[in-house]
């Protein structure tokens, strides 16, 4: 257990820094500068690219950059002039995380339970609807549901807030277009999971020593079950975390989702590589949970 | 199970049916809008009387400004926040026009070299929001500042352009310290500028040349402006909130010289840059006012009474790549020509903007004054300059077939395939379909249109790769010289590589051209010549399409997109 603790963490430092080399030689690779603008003439940009110290050879910047990295600085921006990378991580990925923690609460109370009560009426009406709206609503990604919510509640109902003031009002709409693909996710993996592990013979022998419907479903049956929704849950809390774009656009969110795309659009190096680092590190984060949390839910899993 | 399917599916139909019938009612046409600016009262009027509460708007300009700095902005929102905070020698009023700002007096004498030199006398009753008082140093050091190569401010030109030694400064010849700037005393202003030309007035309210505090840029050169602590102004307002990527707050300075005509308290600021988000915040209520929305919305809300087009000296145009290496028949200008006069140009404003921008068969837009006062330099000119282009479109086919000929490819036989390049955006992904399709039909052209990202595309239009590359600018300052002085062959913006000496020889004179009616003269010369030459193929002028609410009345719209709500009032 031990040995397999160590080595999955090494494996996990290796893949963080392969991740903030890659990132670092592709992202100088792509053409552009962010110093870029129709007023912006070459002397001007070159004197700019001298004090950032984009001038120097790419190696350079590369050393320069981890040996600062390891100090904990992970420079300014270079498009928001005077914020520090580490500033827009501390100050942005607290909402990003608040609206990822509700989205996953939200989409694990609705999403297990509607695909265990799926299963156990398997094929009758509740089962079909259930898998008719799902079926329906996982191609429907969350900026279009979201946009959706914002003209029916925002522009025609006007009872929620267009506007952001950072009040719980402000997250019941974000949080259920975040919310809304991984419950109907969900919903399935529970579903076809629990279709198989209700066909088990242990499930049986349980309703014929004469226990309860609803203990054998729900403490025998869904806990079986969880496997599959454990190892979706992992990735699904980092991509929720760190912030997703286009529904925080849409609502107005302050959070860490637009940094992620605005940076690469802006060149913005710095904030580039610190959020790619953030949002990697905490990617490898949930895997490495993951995988310890599988364990404990079934010990047939060897931790190899 | 196939009843189920069928009765969901009538149920979503019908729900978007109704859906849509209430967004259709929203967008009934109602009496048209009175555009507002014309009853806004001048801000200069001192018996405005005070509001007894305070009051307060909502607008959406934009989303997080890059900086607050106002040597280093270089986008509209900024200089809207920029001029609602500080104050420069003259000051925009709300119609649009300038008055004496923190200067009581200004001296202008022609010096013997055609320069000017200007003595300013600053009021005395000026304080930055933390007290001190506004002096001349203030106005000497952010000049210097901007103007100094090494501060890399991209408006740093407007400066290096303005001040009698600026160039000097800007290729290192004079240490920026040298550059023709002086504080007699802490009131006292003196420095030469290159001309004393029309647009002074407008130069000394541009953001950029507003006056700066040396302690507090010093202390935190990066950051310094984006801090409420540390954003200490001198204008009408305060920064009393900055929640990054949220909302700025400007509220009232009550220090301020003439704070009695600031009739809006509070103006808070939604910074944002998606168009839905900021639309349903507008129909919601939230927004006062909105500058931005969705553009296939365009054409239902053009018949609201909260749509209001204001003018916008900006052109939408073609840059065609003339640069050595580069694609040798762009470098004909039979080529050129033929390309600009087979372009239907009602027909991209029909599909693209619904018909509201204006066609343009020039370089200049209307909305800039000529020689004599209250004319319009356009107007002057007429629609359409130089030989070939005329606004009738069959007429231009024709001609272009025959120019196509003339430069050897009769109905486009052994031309090469043009690249069209564009940044990703709908409109402009419109714009070059229909273009492409129009080539084609009316050249036999085969057109490859392009798609990038934003910084890939400003460095890739400025190489020999790029073929047709669209382009725009909106203008600095009302005059000819912002939309002339981008295409002299050493211009950092003069992205095609145009060369003409004529052309560069009236433009670069016209500078220092001291009589109005002769300066004037050499810039319609000027046109006609960039018209025969065709560098560029102009398609539209600009508009500013804005959205408010119809008891939101006061504020005021300038041609450069500058937006002002000092005056505005939200009625009950």
């Amino acid at each position: 257990m031990l040995k397999y603790g160590i080595k999955r963490v090494f494996a996990a430092i290796l893949a963080v820094i392969i991740l903030i080399t890659a990132t670092f030689f592709l992202m100088h690779m792509v053409p552009g500068s962010p110093f870029l603008s129709e007023r912006m003439t070459d002397k001007v940009k070159a004197n700019l690219e001298k004090k950032y110290g984009l001038d120097k050879p790419l190696t350079t910047q590369y050393l320069i950059y981890v040996d600062n990295l390891l100090q904990g600085d992970m420079g300014t921006s270079l498009q928001k002039k005077g914020r520090s990378v580490v500033g827009i991580i501390e100050e942005k990925f607290p909402y990003s995380a608040k609206l990822g923690a509700f989205a996953i609460i939200l989409a694990l109370s609705v999403g297990i339970p509607l695909g265990a009560i799926a299963a156990i009426n398997h094929e009758k009406l509740i089962d079909r609807l259930v898998m008719l709206f799902t079926t329906i609503f996982i191609s429907v990604p969350g900026f279009v549901f979201g946009t959706l919510l914002l003209v029916i509640f925002c522009a025609i109902l006007k009872i929620a807030p267009a506007t952001w003031t950072d009040s719980p009002a402000n997250y019941v709409l974000p949080v259920i277009s975040l919310s809304f693909y991984p419950i109907c996710y969900i919903t399935k993996l529970t579903r076809s999971s629990m279709l198989e592990t209700l066909g088990q013979d242990y499930i049986k022998t349980a309703h014929a020593k004469g226990l309860s419907a609803f203990k054998v479903h729900f403490k025998h049956a869904l806990k079986n079950s969880a496997i599959p929704v454990i190892s979706y849950v992992g990735p699904l809390t980092a991509f929720l975390f760190s912030g997703t774009f286009a529904v925080e656009k849409l609502f107005s969110v302050p959070g860490l989702g637009r940094f992620f795309v605005d940076s690469v659009s802006n060149r913005d190096y710095p904030v580039i590589m610190g959020t790619t680092i953030f949002l990697g590190c905490l990617m490898v984060m949930m895997n490495l949970i993951v995988d310890f949390v599988y364990g404990m839910v079934d010990p047939r899993i060897k931790l190899r | 199970m196939k009843k189920t399917l069928t009765l969901v599916l009538t149920l979503v139909m019908i729900v978007s049916l109704a859906f849509g019938m209430f967004a259709c009612k929203t967008a009934e046409p109602a009496a048209p809008a009175a555009p507002t600016t014309e009853e806004a009262a001048p801000a200069d009027a001192t018996e405005a009387p005070a509001p007894a509460e305070p009051t307060s708007a909502t607008v959406c300009v934009g989303p997080e400004p890059a900086t607050l700095d106002p040597n280093m902005n270089e986008a509209v929102d900024g200089m809207i926040y920029i001029t609602h905070l500080y104050e420069g020698l003259y000051r925009p009023n709300t119609d649009g026009s300038f008055s004496l700002g923190q200067a009581k007096d200004i001296t202008i004498t022609d010096n013997a070299d055609g320069t000017a030199h200007v003595v300013a006398n600053l009021r005395d009753d000026i304080f930055w929001s933390d007290g001190k008082p506004v002096t001349a140093q203030d106005f000497v050091y952010s000049w210097v500042r901007l103007c100094d190569p090494a501060t890399g401010s991209s408006y740093g030109y407007i400066g290096q352009d303005f001040f009698a030694n600026g160039h000097e400064v800007a290729d290192g010849t004079i240490t920026p310290d040298m550059l023709s700037v002086k504080a007699v005393d802490d009131k006292t202003l003196e420095f030469d500028i290159a001309a004393n030309v029309p647009y002074t007035k407008d130069l000394l309210a541009f953001p950029s040349l507003m006056p700066l505090r040396q302690d507090i840029v010093e202390a935190n050169p990066e950051g310094w402006s984006v801090e409420p602590e540390t954003q200490v102004a001198n204008g009408r307002y305060i920064l009393s909130e900055f929640a990054h990527e949220s909302q700025i707050v400007l509220t009232k300075n009550p220090e301020y010289w003439e704070a009695d005509t600031t009739l809006l308290d509070t103006l808070n600021c939604m910074l944002s840059d998606d168009d839905n988000a900021i639309l349903a915040a507008f129909k919601s209520g939230d927004l006062q006012l909105a500058d931005s929305f969705p553009s296939d919305e365009l054409a239902a809300l053009r018949e609201t009474p909260e749509y209001t087009q204001f003018g916008q000296i900006g052109l939408y145009y073609l840059e065609i790549q003339q640069i050595d290496g580069g694609l040798d028949v762009l470098k004909d200008v039979n080529v050129r020509k033929a390309l600009s006069l087979a372009i239907d140009r009602d027909f991209v404003n029909q599909t693209v903007w619904a018909d509201s921008r204006i066609p343009a068969y020039s370089l200049v837009p209307y909305g800039v004054p000529d020689a004599t006062p209250g004319s319009d330099f356009r107007k002057t000119a007429g629609e359409t300059v130089g030989g070939d282009i005329s606004t009738d479109y069959a007429a231009n086919v024709a001609k272009a077939k025959e120019l196509l000929a003339a430069a050897g490819y009769p109905d486009g036989a052994g031309f090469p395939k043009l690249e069209f390049s564009i940044n990703e955006n709908t409109g402009h992904q419109a714009v070059a379909e229909a273009i492409m399709q129009m080539w084609s039909q009316n050249l036999g052209i085969q057109v490859e249109i392009a798609t990038m990202d934003w910084p890939t595309f400003q460095q890739y239009r400025k190489t020999s790769d790029c073929e047709v590359a669209r382009q725009g600018w909106i203008g600095d300052y009302t005059d000819p010289a912002t939309f002339f002085d981008l295409f002299v062959s050493t211009a950092g913006t003069n992205d095609g590589h145009y060369n003409n000496p004529e052309y560069d020889a009236l433009v670069i004179g016209a500078r220092t051209e001291m009589d109005p009616a002769k300066r004037m003269e050499m810039y319609h010369q000027a046109e006609a010549i960039f018209m025969n030459d065709m560098p560029v193929v102009p398609i539209v002028f600009y508009a500013d399409d804005v959205l408010s609410q119809t008891n939101f009345t006061g504020f005021g719209v300038t041609g450069t997109g500058l937006k002002m709500f000092w005056g505005a009032t939200v009625a009950e």
